[in-house]
């Protein structure tokens, strides 16, 4: 225990100096922490309540939800919401709601966790409660393939046993299939009628118990449904928290539980982000809190302007929305929301990784597994690509079989302003690799700039 | 041209299966679809061209099982000259043994090219790749490509190589070390891409050993554009090389 508490002075001393000089997101203490003590985190005291939202996609909106709920509940939360969501992320969490003697002083912890990691760390965290948002196809450097994932995530679960419940995604046949040794609480939703377009490359195609083929009696979005197995009794699960029916327009939602259907307030039109906010219910419901008031609450959320953000100008809007280069189905569930979106519309797409002088030049197998073919759309106006693989975004769109008049392919980043139509569309989105935030926004504001120079003219 | 895929339902990661669309797009061809409760169309015939592509360790199982009735016919298929090709972690399933080096598991394979895979789940290789083809009858460009992969392959010495290495890391990871291997026209390479849609000159010479006709392919133009640039941008010197 002296290594643990040299490791937790240190880190709280680094900590310290941080905090005067205004930087609070600093993993550098979590790291510090791990170094001097392998197994700090499982020696650090735990608040009351830890969460840990883990998933593909989804991970970040939903815990974003859950600690501002408990925030506003007047809890004290410590909430990993600078993105470091590994070993030294969580420990800088979690250090925060210890005091120098290891006596916890906040209410709880809500870990956004990479699910790659988890079994490594969240075995020694023990969280009381683990929600997998799903596991879909995601960037193949790291992940390799979904089966990886599971794998790494079922492992944590069998880790803990009994000590965590699992908050699980009923519609998902790859993570509804998790943590078969603990309480497991299952959401889903309804038939919406989405008519979901069919993905060039499938998360899952058999079954996991059988090898059987998997099918669907109806499907929302990629591989996420209700499913069943034609040869075995793998399916959909029952669910605690099941959306009965949704007007996504309206934002709104009905969620069955026990005996009640209640009405919940939607943060945006899309059915990725039902799902988060259904994820969200779940486990303010599992921790008793009132249906009023977390519907009171959801009624005042929004999607965070991390993701997205809207300007109009002369009966135009233009968005910034993220996209998530690399991961397929983030990239794939874009693009088939920018076709489904009904509004007349040009595209811009900023979805370059880094590169630099000694930095190996992006794969490119994610653009093969993306489907392109979703923006061939007759509501897409124009196709703008920006960038230096603007090549290869080229050829991949021209194999979609999208017009070549339909698409302008630049290098240069800064010639996409020149453009982007003025008029005959209704929005303009700017689609954003996830990492590059500020570069989108300053894009999107000179396109509109640039719009306005127009009008004056 | 007959092309059968090998079970498409899994074995498509990393959208490999674009290599087809591309290879095939403007041929006339019957595309077979081989999944995998079917017997394969190559058991009764002989397709033109067989392909499969990169799969999950559990999927190389299933392949391997499915296969394996029919191992005596592949062989001699591969020696009748039969153009095949197996990308990413493909060529694992037709080599004697994969084995899991963290949970100590031995899995036999097909056992068609001699040759073991040794694979570790918690280390991924990813990098870069440039080399050379040597192939007869296919104009000799540079290969640019990508690897990601949790295994390391070790293959007999004896077989020819598919790729020569300028740069990156071929035959069990080494850097430099030939890449892949070809038996008459099977080809094996654990390059991703995909492969044939990043090389259009390979694509294009290894489609006109098969068809009577000037093998054409789909945006050639806008390909070979692409292919450049990144020959160029793999031959950089001080270019980094792995992730």
């Amino acid at each position: 225990m002296l290594r643990f508490f040299v490791a937790l002075w240190a880190a709280k001393l680094v900590m310290f100096i941080n905090k005067l000089r205004g930087n609070l997101r600093d993993d550098w203490p979590g790291l510090l922490a791990f170094k001097i003590c392998p197994r700090f985190l499982a020696y650090i005291k735990k608040p009351k309540l830890v969460i840990t939202v883990t998933g593909t996609n989804g991970k970040t909106t939903t815990s974003n939800l859950i600690n501002d709920f408990l925030c506003e509940q007047g809890l004290s939360v410590s909430h990993n919401d600078w993105g470091a969501n590994l070993y030294a992320g969580f420990a800088l969490n979690l250090m925060r709601t210890v005091n120098i003697f290891n006596k916890t002083k906040m209410d709880a912890s809500i870990l956004e966790a990479d699910e790659l990691t988890l079994d490594q760390t969240m075995t020694m965290i023990e969280p009381n409660y683990i929600v997998v948002t799903n596991i879909c196809k995601d960037s193949l450097r790291r992940n390799g393939h979904p089966e990886n994932i599971f794998n790494h995530v079922n492992k944590t679960f069998e880790n803990l046993g009994n000590k965590t419940v699992a908050i699980l995604n009923g519609n998902d046949p790859i993570s509804s299939n998790l943590a078969k040794g603990s309480k497991r609480v299952y959401y889903s939703i309804n038939d919406l009628k989405l008519n979901p377009n069919e993905n060039i490359v499938r998360d899952i195609s058999i079954c996991p118990i059988c090898e059987g083929e998997i099918k669907y009696n109806y499907r929302h979005y990629r591989h996420i449904g209700d499913f069943f197995c034609d040869t075995c009794s793998y399916k959909t699960p029952e669910s605690k928290y099941f959306v009965n029916s949704a007007d996504l327009n309206g934002r709104t939602m009905v969620v069955h539980e026990g005996d009640e259907y209640t009405e919940y307030p939607l943060i945006s039109d899309n059915i990725f982000n039902a799902f988060n906010v259904l994820s969200c219910i779940a486990i303010l419901r599992e921790l008793k809190y009132e249906k009023n008031e977390i519907a009171d609450f959801l009624a005042r959320q929004k999607v965070t302007e991390f993701r997205e953000t809207i300007v109009e100008f002369n009966g135009i809007k233009y968005y910034t929305f993220g996209a998530k280069s690399q991961n397929v189905s983030a990239a794939s569930t874009v693009f088939e929301y920018m076709a489904k979106e009904p509004s007349k519309k040009d595209v811009v797409l900023l979805l370059d990784e880094l590169y630099d002088r000694n930095h190996p030049p992006e794969t490119v197998t994610w653009l093969y597994e993306t489907d392109y073919e979703f923006l061939n759309s007759p509501n897409i106006n124009k196709i703008i690509v920006g960038g230096r693989m603007f090549l290869n975004h080229k050829l991949r769109m021209l194999l979609a079989g999208i017009d070549s008049d339909k698409m302008i392919c630049l290098e240069d980043e800064d010639e996409i302003v020149n453009y982007v139509s003025t008029e005959g569309i209704e929005k303009v989105y700017v689609l954003f690799e996830i990492d590059y935030v500020t570069k989108a926004r300053k894009m999107r504001d000179k396109i509109v700039e640039k719009a306005k120079e127009k009008v004056s003219r | 041209m007959n092309v059968e895929i090998l079970f498409p339902e899994v074995a498509n990661l990393y959208g490999e299966l674009s290599n087809i669309r591309f290879m095939f797009g403007k041929t006339n061809h019957r595309l077979i679809n081989t999944h995998l409760e079917d017997i394969p169309a190559f058991a009764e015939s002989a397709p033109d061209f067989i392909y499969m592509g990169a799969m999950s360790e559990n999927a190389q199982e299933l392949a391997i099982n499915r296969l394996l009735p029919y191992k005596n016919r592949l062989k001699e298929l591969i020696n009748q000259g039969t153009f095949i090709l197996l990308t990413g972690n493909a060529g694992d399933v037709f080599l004697n043994e994969i084995v899991d080096k963290e949970n100590n598991i031995k899995l036999n394979g097909l056992g068609i090219v001699d040759g073991i895979t040794e694979r570790r789940m918690m280390k991924r290789h990813n990098s870069l790749y440039l080399g050379n083809t040597d192939m007869e009858g296919i104009e000799k460009k540079k290969i640019v490509a990508f690897k990601s992969q949790f295994t390391r392959t070790a293959y007999s010495d004896s077989y020819s190589p598919l790729f020569t290495t300028i740069r990156g890391y071929g035959r069990g990871l080494k850097p430099g070390s030939d890449e892949g291997v070809r038996i008459n026209n099977l080809m094996i390479t654990e390059l991703l891409g995909p492969l044939l849609i990043l090389n259009p000159f390979f694509t294009e010479g290894v489609l006109g050993c098969m068809v009577e006709c000037e093998p054409k392919l789909p945006y050639f133009d806008v390909a070979v554009d692409v292919y450049n640039k990144r020959v160029e941008e793999f031959s950089q010197p001080d270019r980094g090389f792995t992730y």
